[in-house]
């Protein structure tokens, strides 16, 4: 088990890129707030000693979609919901970032977690085939195929 | 695209709230857990604390018990795994005795041969005393076995007799005031003389009862005894079956 003030600071250091993990995969701020409890629920209770804080993220990136991806397997929580519950929060997005984030979200759900990965986390294919338990040359066909995917949605001038 | 995906990522953030959820929901899995192994330590001392207790006492039941007579007289409690538990002793010499060995936990027949060899006892038996091994117990297959054991030990030889007993003939033996192997001995002069009483077998020793009955059963050798059967051959030498009137059984020594 980690101590208080271990998961105080994961939570400070995290939440954001947990945050916006369940951004990518999940559709409602209940979906959200029952995720990012349920990762440092994980991670208060774990025994795991982490080498560095690379490998925490790591660690908690893979728990993370892996929560999510179990969530949305469940049958009572497939529903469609509109972009505004999706990215509900206090503050209000730019429009630009909107149309930004609606074109990922709407990526079939194997490219999402490459192109956060890659495109906001700054990880290289192979660490994302790490992370996310894939060949690097999978990841890298991910990534090329998402881009094409993404500049059809927003235009060639993206 | 790539600072433009960044930037659309960035305006994702977990608000305040989100976070403090986070926390309380962890603070109150930890009170549950406290609360849930808070109560569970304290019943699994206990149920270790009992397991321990019940099972010594099972170690230390006695199921068995051996007096070894000659003045000092001692009793040994035998466990179910043919350990001694306990020595105690029936007399002032036996006391002395008792509080001199260290036999506890041993195996009974080293326990016995180890009295045997103790000086107070070799000085009786020395005097020409005579040496009473009695083996006490409701299991009777245990008791036989015991005291073929028994009797097989090194420092059983002239003057000696082992004998077996249950719970029954204790009973009487205490009722009579006397030590089971000397109630047994009166029983066999009994049979032999049914003139015998309690009160003159109490103001005799072992020996004298002993000399009583090899003197008597040379004289009826021809003759049934008047209770139970017995073959006694020679007098005090060799082995022989000592009948009881309840039932015990003995062995002369070699």
């Amino acid at each position: 088990m980690h101590s208080e003030e271990e998961v105080r600071q994961a939570i400070d250091r995290c939440a954001d890129m947990v945050r916006r993990i369940c951004g990518v995969h999940l559709k409602n701020r209940e979906d959200t707030e029952d995720i990012f409890q349920t990762v440092f629920l994980k991670y208060a209770m774990s025994a795991s000693e982490f080498q560095s804080l690379e490998h925490e993220k790591a660690w908690m990136i893979r728990v993370t979609i892996n929560a999510c991806k179990d969530l949305l397997r469940s049958l009572l929580r497939r529903r469609t919901v509109s972009l505004d519950e999706v990215l509900e929060q206090p503050a209000p997005i730019a429009e630009n970032h909107r149309e930004m984030l609606e074109a990922v979200l709407s990526l079939p759900v194997k490219y999402k977690d490459v192109v956060y990965l890659h495109y906001y986390e700054g990880y290289t294919a192979s660490q994302i085939g790490e992370i996310l338990g894939k060949k690097t040359n999978t990841v890298c066909i991910l990534l090329t195929r998402a881009r094409q995917m993404l500049k059809e949605k927003l235009g060639e001038g993206v | 695209m790539d600072s433009k995906l960044k930037a659309a990522f960035d305006s994702l953030q977990a608000d305040e709230e989100l976070k403090q959820k986070a926390w309380e929901a962890v603070e109150e899995k930890r009170k549950k857990r406290r609360s849930h192994y808070g109560k569970l330590i304290p019943a699994f001392c206990l149920l270790l604390l009992c397991l321990g207790f019940g099972s010594w006492r099972l170690y230390a039941a006695p199921v068995a018990h051996i007096t070894i007579d000659i003045n000092p007289s001692v009793e040994l409690q035998i466990n179910r795994w043919d350990k001694v538990v306990n020595v105690e002793g029936l007399n002032p010499d036996g006391e002395a005795l008792a509080q001199s060995l260290s036999v506890r936990f041993w195996d009974y027949s080293q326990a016995v041969e180890e009295i045997l060899q103790t000086p107070l006892v070799e000085e009786a038996a020395a005097r020409g005393e005579t040496l009473a091994v009695g083996v006490m117990g409701d299991d009777s297959q245990r008791r036989e076995k015991m005291l073929e054991v028994i009797s097989s030990c090194p420092g059983i030889g002239q003057n000696a007799y082992c004998y077996a007993a249950g719970t029954e003939q204790i009973k009487q033996a205490q009722e009579a005031g006397l030590s089971c192997g000397k109630y047994q001995a009166f029983l066999e002069w009994q049979a032999l003389d049914p003139s015998a009483t309690l009160e003159q077998a109490r103001t005799m020793t072992m020996s004298q009862l002993r000399q009583k009955i090899a003197g008597l059963s040379g004289e009826n050798q021809t003759q049934a005894p008047g209770q139970g059967q017995g073959q006694i051959q020679g007098q005090g030498q060799g082995k022989g079956w000592g009948a009881g009137g309840s039932g015990g059984k003995g062995k002369q020594g070699k």
